[in-house]
């Protein structure tokens, strides 16, 4: 996917956070993206990067934690991973699932020097 | 040195703007279709055959995604319904801030159904919800029977898949069963068509089901006035 736009989102949402919180600094960017989400972080770091230049997000370590695709079964309850384009409950074989995990785009959490430190 | 729980979704602004658009079309009885598929799957066409089979019942509206060009804008001009032509310059989906824009060439209060035909791409339409009732993807023969596993984001998210240019299967190399029983494990509640738009062929079932749908929605709007 396009990684410059999902960086600039991510900086306005940065930034925004980082003035609410009185940050000098931001040091770290924790992001949860799921599988499906279709985001190469390597891609992603690179256009974070460009973009923190000159800001208070400069230098801010970014990571990525990669989130699996989950999926569960309203017939048996299970909860389960998918594999290999299987949407199918790996207990029951219903292939009726509900997929509640993979698709995210998240920021997870800031890590800053606030105007204390 | 201080942690900040965020838990914020990065497409937040794009969402809530979808909303505001989803309300919009709710308050009005519109029915929104968002048509999505690679470039030359078909869209355009569909699109027109789409529009003469309803233009007589329902007053219809277009907003036509494409990176340049009117050239779809005016195809669809030809036949009779107001259209609003999205030039992107780059991008490479529509997203709910155009499409909140592009409402400002309609009347909105008047419009049964708007059809958004979006920017020709397997990928990225998929994250970007726009504030419509349903997905429509297109996967024509010609394309390959893999496309399915290869995209499956796109499948798992439409709630109708058109396989387009059928008349062509004599010609090509493509096993059609092998196309839907991966799209059906991927999404089992898809609704699959099989058309030919230039023989003009599984049109009917098409038309059948989108009025259901359309249908469904006016009902919907009108109990919850």
């Amino acid at each position: 996917m396009h990684e410059y736009s999902i960086a600039q989102s991510i900086m306005q949402i940065v930034l925004a956070e980082a003035e609410k919180a009185n940050a000098r600094k931001v040091l770290k960017v924790s992001l949860g993206i799921g599988e499906l989400a279709g985001v190469f972080p390597d891609s992603l770091s690179f256009c974070f990067d460009l973009l923190a230049k000159g800001t208070i997000a400069e230098d801010a370590k970014l990571t990525i934690e990669k989130v699996p695709i989950r999926g569960h079964c309203p017939h048996c309850n299970k909860t389960f991973l998918i594999k290999n384009n299987l949407y199918i409950c790996q207990n029951c074989r219903n292939p009726k699932i509900e997929v509640i995990t993979g698709r995210e785009l998240q920021i997870n959490q800031l890590e800053i020097d606030d105007e204390t430190d | 040195m201080k942690q900040i729980e965020i838990k914020k979704d990065i497409l937040s602004a794009h969402e809530m703007i979808a909303n505001e658009n989803r309300e919009l079309f709710k308050s009005n009885g519109t029915f929104v279709l968002n048509l999505m598929s690679s470039p030359g799957a078909g869209k355009t066409t569909l699109l027109e055959r789409t529009i003469d089979l309803l233009k007589d019942t329902f007053s219809l509206g277009v907003i036509e995604g494409d990176i340049a060009t009117s050239y779809d804008a005016e195809r669809i001009s030809a036949h009779g319904v107001q259209v609003v032509q999205i030039n992107t310059g780059g991008a490479c989906h529509l997203d709910s801030a155009m499409i909140k824009n592009a409402l400002d060439g309609f009347n909105t209060e008047t419009l049964d159904v708007l059809i958004i035909e979006n920017v020709g791409n397997l990928v990225c339409p998929a994250e970007f919800n726009l504030g419509e009732d349903i997905k429509i993807m297109i996967l024509s023969v010609t394309e390959g029977e893999d496309k399915p596993c290869k995209y499956p984001l796109m499948f798992r998210i439409a709630k109708a898949l058109i396989i387009n240019k059928v008349d062509l299967l004599p010609y090509i190399d493509c096993n059609i069963n092998r196309i839907i029983k991966d799209a059906l494990s991927l999404n089992p509640d898809l609704k699959i068509f099989e058309i030919s738009c230039t023989k003009k062929t599984g049109l009917n079932s098409w038309k059948e089901w989108l009025e259901e749908e359309i249908h469904t929605k006016k009902k919907a709007s009108f109990i919850d006035e």
